[in-house]
């Protein structure tokens, strides 16, 4: 459930306890009132009664006062009308009477007083046979009759004598006064009371009923008559003081109360409104819609709230950075993926050996190319020596020291060895290597990648056995032509008409002959053996100013400049320095004959790596590529007089040594012949 | 006198068995040391028969044959081929298209010598 549909409840709940609250008070308060009112209207009602007594009491003393006197007594029975007149009648007014009559005891009427022009009251408003009775049980009766004029009240009391208070003695007669309830002693009643008092008509009595919002208050007095039945009522109604003004209090309260309850939740609700709900309303829109810019407005505050939103905001650009993070992460690993399905497949694709050796020689990894022409499945042959599982016993350790080289950064290009395949078949395999190093550096395995070159080698070696062919052809015809020339001047020479001048010149020629058979002999044996001779560190530099030296003389009379540019401090390579001055020689005589009008040879040393290069360049005629594709053919040449042998021989001598010989020229724009040669060992 | 042309690159051949051609028999003997002087000197001397060597440089003697039995003054010139390596296809060539002689090198002179006058005998030269 949402937090603002909850404080809202919270609220409403709230909301009613405290209107349960004010309702109790509001019943409350009414209770209150009306005990208060109660109170006050017994009290009203007691004061009421008192002052009506006081009122009425005059009547009951008069009545009281000339009952038991003996000259009533006197008078009942004389009947003296001035002594009634004198001491009655000038008596009325102050008892404030109406009417009096005095019966004797045969219920003869002796004397009568009205003052209210009426004949109606010229008698006591009561049957005559009723009068007695009424004394019956006491020696005072009191009453109310209907008259006329209105209600009368009666009293009346026994007659007798002064001495006796008691009035034990027999009745000398009976004494009624009456008192008319008019508007006026009505008037002067309510005025007394202060309240508003009137005679019902009704006969039925009922309690007395309040009104508490005005404090009225009506209640009612029996008036009873002569025989206990009412004779009238009498009706009060008068208002409570107290009940309004406290009503008023009440109210006001009330509506204090009510306004304060209605101004202090409008202030939490406006309160709520500006500080949880309204903002509460923004995080949540900005967290459901994922919009951190609508907490711009409350991240600047400095409440629970504003630090929440800044909080969000933080969690948002940190989601954000986390969500780029996570879409580089996911392209950078798509991507690897990607990459790593081309490598796998190119790994299981590739026509090629791929074999990962770690750094003692042992199987690390090989492609599914290697199982299928080796026969050996990965998990065969995983942890075991390389060279002990598959190399015949007579190349290992030769291949051990070419891994070794691989593994110090020498890096293997073109090396073939035979590979013994799992079936006992043996595979040329040429290799090419590649170290992989770890975090520290350091190499940690052996990537060698193999090609199987069987099939080529048998080509290779059919191509040989073709070339053989025509080495030999080309020997043969090398050394059948100085043959012939030796072997038709010997003809010559043994004729006897030969003079001797010619036998010495063709004797001579036989000679020289002779010695170019022996020379080319020579050369086809270095070329098909060219065995290492006296192998030694040598000084490259020192040895290349040793050829320059012996040729300068000759260059200069063919207008060709040496120019020398040698590197210092270069290794010492391990070479016979003989084979390695004939190359050189060739290399700068090579030069010499392709700068036919002059030039400049420059000689240049210096290290690569792990190699000692030494560049011959020559501003000469250059090669075409024709040329320079049979260039190491032996035999071919485009000179005069040259056997075709000598780049031959130096290529081979090169080979032995692991080194290279390349050329690099273009027609007409020199040529430059490139000899590297590796060392292992100091530097000079 | 038979007129016998030797056409080889290498001079001292030239030499040797021009001066035992002219030793040993009757033969007016002259040299060219490449194809095309050859060729030239057999168009302008119309010698009687040509001593020819395949491996020279330039016009080599295979290119050289052709050329002079093509030509209409040479067609006829008996020639004898003279190498030193003298391989099968070549002997095949040679045998097929002119019918000609081949002699490996090195050549007796006197072998020579009968081999030049047994094809002028041939040829009705002699």
């Amino acid at each position: 459930m949402r937090i603002q549909i909850k404080l809202s409840i919270l609220f409403c709940l709230c909301f009613l306890i405290f209107m349960g609250a004010l309702l109790f008070f509001y019943v409350y308060e009414n209770r209150s009132i009306g005990i208060i009112f109660e109170i006050d209207a017994k009290n009203t009602e007691e004061v009421f009664d008192r002052v009506n007594n006081i009122i009425g009491d005059s009547l009951k003393t008069f009545v009281y006062d000339y009952t038991y006197w003996d000259e009533m007594v006197a008078f009942v029975r004389n009947g003296n009308i001035d002594w009634a007149k004198f001491n009655i009648e000038t008596s009325v007014p102050t008892y404030k009477t109406n009417a009096v009559w005095i019966y004797k005891l045969d219920k003869n009427l002796t004397y009568k007083f009205q003052n209210l022009d009426d004949s109606f009251y010229d008698v006591l408003p009561l049957p005559k046979i009723e009068i007695s009775k009424v004394f019956e049980k006491s020696a005072f009766c009191h009453f109310f009759v209907n008259t006329p004029k209105g209600v009368m009240e009666i009293r009346g009391a026994t007659i007798h004598p002064s001495e006796d208070k008691e009035r034990k003695t027999p009745a000398a007669g009976y004494f009624f006064a009456g008192r008319l309830w008019d508007e006026p002693f009505l008037k002067n009643i309510s005025q007394a009371t202060d309240t508003n008092v009137t005679v019902s008509t009704g006969l039925t009595t009922s309690p007395a009923r309040m009104n508490f919002k005005i404090g009225a208050l009506v209640f009612y007095r029996v008036l009873p008559g002569w025989n206990g039945v009412t004779a009238s009522l009498l009706k009060v109604e008068t208002r409570s003081k107290i009940v309004p003004a406290f009503n008023d209090f009440s109210r006001t309260m009330l509506f204090m109360l009510v306004g304060f309850s209605i101004i202090t939740f409008l202030i939490i609700i406006v309160s709520l409104i500006i500080w949880v709900i309204r903002p509460l309303g923004i995080i949540l829109r900005s967290l459901s819609k994922e919009e951190p810019e609508h907490l711009r407005a409350l991240s600047h505050k400095q409440d629970d709230l504003g630090r929440i939103a800044r909080l969000i905001q933080n969690f948002f650009e940190q989601n954000s950075l986390l969500i780029s993070e996570i879409d580089i992460r996911k392209q950078t690993e798509e991507a690897l993926r990607k990459e790593k399905e081309l490598s796998e497949s190119i790994i299981d694709t590739a026509q090629v050996i791929l074999l990962l050796l770690d750094t003692k020689g042992r199987i690390v990894k090989f492609n599914p190319y290697m199982e299928q022409v080796l026969g050996y499945r990965l998990e065969e042959v995983a942890g075991k020596d390389w060279f002990e599982t598959f190399l015949p016993k007579d190349i290992r350790e030769e291949t051990r020291v070419v891994f070794a080289n691989g593994l110090r950064g020498i890096q293997t290009k073109g090396h073939i060895n035979p590979v013994m395949s799992k079936d006992g078949h043996e595979f040329q395999i040429e290799w090419y290597d590649k170290t992989i190093k770890g975090a520290d550096g350091n190499v940690e395995k052996l990537l060698a990648i193999g090609i199987d070159v069987s099939e080529r080698k048998k080509v290779e070696r059919s191509m040989r056995l073709a070339q053989l062919g025509k080495l030999i052809s080309d020997i043969s015809h090398e050394i059948n032509n100085p043959l012939m020339i030796i072997s038709g001047n010997a003809q010559i020479s043994l004729a006897p008409t030969t003079e001797e001048d010619e036998i010495k010149n063709s004797l001579k020629v036989i000679f020289e002959e002779s010695q170019r058979a022996k020379a080319i002999i020579s050369r086809v044996l270095k070329f098909a053996r060219p065995s290492k001779g006296m192998v030694k560190a040598v000084d490259i530099n020192h040895s290349i100013e040793g050829v320059a030296s012996i040729v300068e003389h000759q260059f200069k009379l063919a207008n060709i400049q040496i120019k020398r540019n040698y590197a210092e401090d270069l290794p010492l390579v391990e070479i016979d320095e003989q084979q390695l001055n004939e190359v050189f020689m060739n290399l700068m005589i090579n030069a010499k004959e392709a700068m036919s009008k002059g030039g400049v040879i420059t000689i240049s040393t210096s290290l690569e790596k792990k190699f000692v290069r030494i560049d011959f360049k020559d501003t000469g005629s250059g090669m075409s590529e024709e040329v320079k594709q049979k260039l190491f053919e032996p035999f071919f040449t485009t000179k005069k007089t040259g056997t075709g042998l000598g780049l031959s021989i130096c290529h081979g001598i090169i080979n032995t040594y692991n080194g290279l010989l390349e050329f690099e020229s273009q027609s007409n724009m020199g040529t430059t012949a490139s000899v590297m040669l590796p060392w292992h060992g100091e530097a000079a | 006198m038979n007129r016998v042309l030797i056409i080889d690159d290498e001079e001292r051949i030239c030499d040797v068995v021009k001066r035992g051609l002219e030793k040993m028999g009757e033969f007016q003997v002259s040299v060219a040391f490449n194809g095309k002087d050859g060729i030239e000197i057999a168009r302008k001397w119309e010698p009687h028969l040509i001593l020819l060597d395949i491996r020279m440089p330039g016009l080599d003697g295979m290119e050289v044959l052709k050329r002079l039995k093509e030509n209409d003054k040479t067609m006829s010139i008996p020639v004898i081929m003279l190498t030193a390596v003298l391989d099968t296809s070549t002997k095949e060539e040679c045998s097929k298209l002119y019918g000609e002689l081949y002699l490996e090198k090195p050549v007796d002179l006197a072998v020579l010598k009968e081999k030049i006058e047994a094809v002028l005998k041939y040829r009705g030269k002699i």
